[in-house]
């Protein structure tokens, strides 16, 4: 069951690179257009941690560090899953009918069904950034490359769930697109710079904690406790995230389109 | 009456006439004009929808707030480069404010270039160009109103106001105005590439955030080292972001006459790309019946 739907979920994907490989001049460019971008807020800590070289204990490895585990695991989410950005337009205007009528599960199939190639530099950079700015040794890229995926996992629970409002809202695509943004800009700063009750907002109803700031952590200084502690809420948030999600199927209202999905 | 003496001979009417003249400057400006109205007018229509999507900018401040406040704060200084802490805040309310009232030109250029509606704008009594800088301009002017209200009321807010010279209002709004048709004519450059290649996205995103860094987006240009200032005193990226908004938190007449000039000097220098990248661009275009 499970290797069919990985087999399934990798022939969608190889099929949506394929076709927008055959745009490669227009790939091409949106993928280096996105690294140069995620160059340049990099080119901004620098100057930052050149001026001020430590801020409430981070510092500019640490930030790079930050920018390798977020460019990462959002250009995965984002890139490879794009479908979870539209979800609430989706829902809104009745478009989910394509995936109900296929035997595959709706959630699965939604979700990849659309790849943005733009954010695929992302996934690219992040990688890039750590092996070329940060002192590596085999357990720390380990390290990085399970923590990252487990963060990716946190950030597709959370879209899932804030794309799903829709189901309950009737509306909510500025709500979801909110919510994202606000997570992806709180993710992209040092931890040190927020505290109190905000830290704890951070880690819940915004988990950009588990996001980028865990990951760091982990890469400072290993600790199983964390570890677990990250791996628990990527669980949590992709369970949760299944639970919203059909739930809020059971209100959808078909829309009787008759449509090309493009 | 007769239909005849209604309508008159063709050779009455052609007598009748007026000669044909060109257009005066000041009816062309009307025309422009009122493109920008309506174009205000129907953005401020979805005012609701354009504040909503601002709630954004007051997570972006809020964050904004915290960095500096914290590096103020472990610096155990009240001033850095000169500016104190509701000053670098309000400096960055400016600079958000700046960039987030820029409608996407480049996309709307693209997207006509390639679809092929640039040959219905074509064949309208306008200027393609300053059709669209008319357009920017009423859109820009919503976009702004409600960045400035957001940015400022969080800035106010989280770190109190500043000084601000109420009587250098109008020049600012001079300033912004050149500012922004600064931007008009680098997005709209961008935009106009789409005539040579696939899609302009990719460079856009590049070039827009050299733009940012270099004009001094997120960090004053008094920051950065030496010669990265040096780089940014000789591109046009400073007088389009960090010289409007300096202006704004600390506003001195010969500051913004010498603003002025040099906007003016960047603004020559872009348009006639511009004008030179559209009159090659257009020859390129086939236009088909149908």
């Amino acid at each position: 069951m499970g290797g069919k739907y990985l087999a399934f979920i990798f022939a969608y994907l190889r099929a949506n690179i394929a076709a927008a490989l055959e745009y490669r001049a227009t790939l091409v460019t949106q993928v280096l257009g996105m690294i140069l971008n995620d160059i340049l807020w990099v080119v901004f800590w620098v100057l930052f941690f050149t001026r001020f070289p430590v801020v409430k204990g981070w510092t500019l490895e640490d930030v790079l560090i930050l920018w390798s585990s977020f460019a990462f695991s959002a250009g995965l989410v984002y890139g490879l899953f794009f479908s979870v950005r539209l979800l609430p337009r989706l829902v809104v205007e009745g478009q989910l009918d394509y995936y109900l009528a296929l035997p595959k599960d709706v959630l699965v199939h939604l979700l990849v069904s659309r790849i943005r190639p733009f954010n695929l530099g992302d996934a690219l950079f992040g990688p890039l950034l750590l092996v070329t700015t940060v002192d590596l040794t085999g357990s720390r890229v380990a390290i990085f490359l399970a923590t990252t995926l487990l963060s990716a996992a946190v950030l597709l629970g959370f879209e899932i769930i804030g794309g799903s409002l829709a189901f309950f809202l009737g509306s909510g695509d500025a709500l979801h697109e909110q919510l994202g943004n606000a997570l992806l800009h709180f993710a992209s700063y040092p931890a040190g710079i927020f505290d109190g009750s905000l830290k704890f907002l951070l880690f819940t109803v915004i988990p950009a904690g588990f996001v980028t700031w865990l990951p760091v952590e982990l890469m400072r200084s290993f600790r199983w406790d964390l570890f677990l502690g990250l791996a628990a809420a990527a669980a949590a948030f992709l369970g949760a995230a299944v639970l919203v999600f059909r739930a809020g199927l059971r209100r959808y209202e078909s829309g009787n389109l008759l449509a090309m999905r493009s | 009456m007769s239909r005849l003496s209604l309508l008159g001979s063709p050779s009455s009417r052609m007598a009748s006439r007026p000669a044909p003249r060109r257009t005066s400057l000041g009816r062309q400006a009307v025309k422009y004009l009122e493109v920008a109205r309506i174009t205000l007018r129907s953005r401020w229509a979805y005012l609701g929808e354009q504040l909503l999507a601002r709630v954004y900018l007051v997570i972006i401040m809020f964050v904004f707030v915290q960095l500096w406040r914290t590096t103020y704060a472990a610096e155990g200084s009240v001033r850095l480069s000169g500016f104190t802490l509701p000053e670098m805040i309000w400096y960055l309310v400016a600079t958000e404010a700046i960039i987030l009232s820029l409608p996407r030109v480049h996309a709307a250029l693209q997207q006509e270039v390639q679809g092929g509606d640039l040959a219905i704008r074509l064949n309208k009594p306008y200027s393609y160009l300053l059709f669209h800088y008319a357009a920017f301009v009423g859109e820009g002017l919503v976009l702004l109103a409600t960045a400035l209200g957001m940015g400022g009321l969080t800035a106010y807010l989280l770190v109190g106001g500043f000084d601000f010279r109420w009587e250098a209002l109008p020049v600012l709004a001079l300033i912004y105005l050149v500012t922004q048709a600064l931007h008009f004519t680098y997005h709209a450059a961008i935009g106009l590439l789409a005539f040579w290649t696939e899609d302009v996205m990719g460079i856009f995103f590049f070039l827009d955030r050299v733009k940012w860094i270099l004009g001094g987006m997120l960090l004053p240009l008094d920051l950065f080292p030496p010669a990265l200032r040096q780089l940014a005193e000789v591109l046009p990226f400073r007088e389009m972001i960090y010289g409007p908004a300096l202006l704004f938190v600390r506003f001195s007449w010969p500051a913004a006459a010498d603003l002025l000039l040099r906007q003016g000097l960047w603004l020559l220098a872009l348009a006639l790309v511009c004008v030179a990248l559209y009159r090659l661009g257009v020859r390129r275009v086939d236009i088909n019946g149908g």
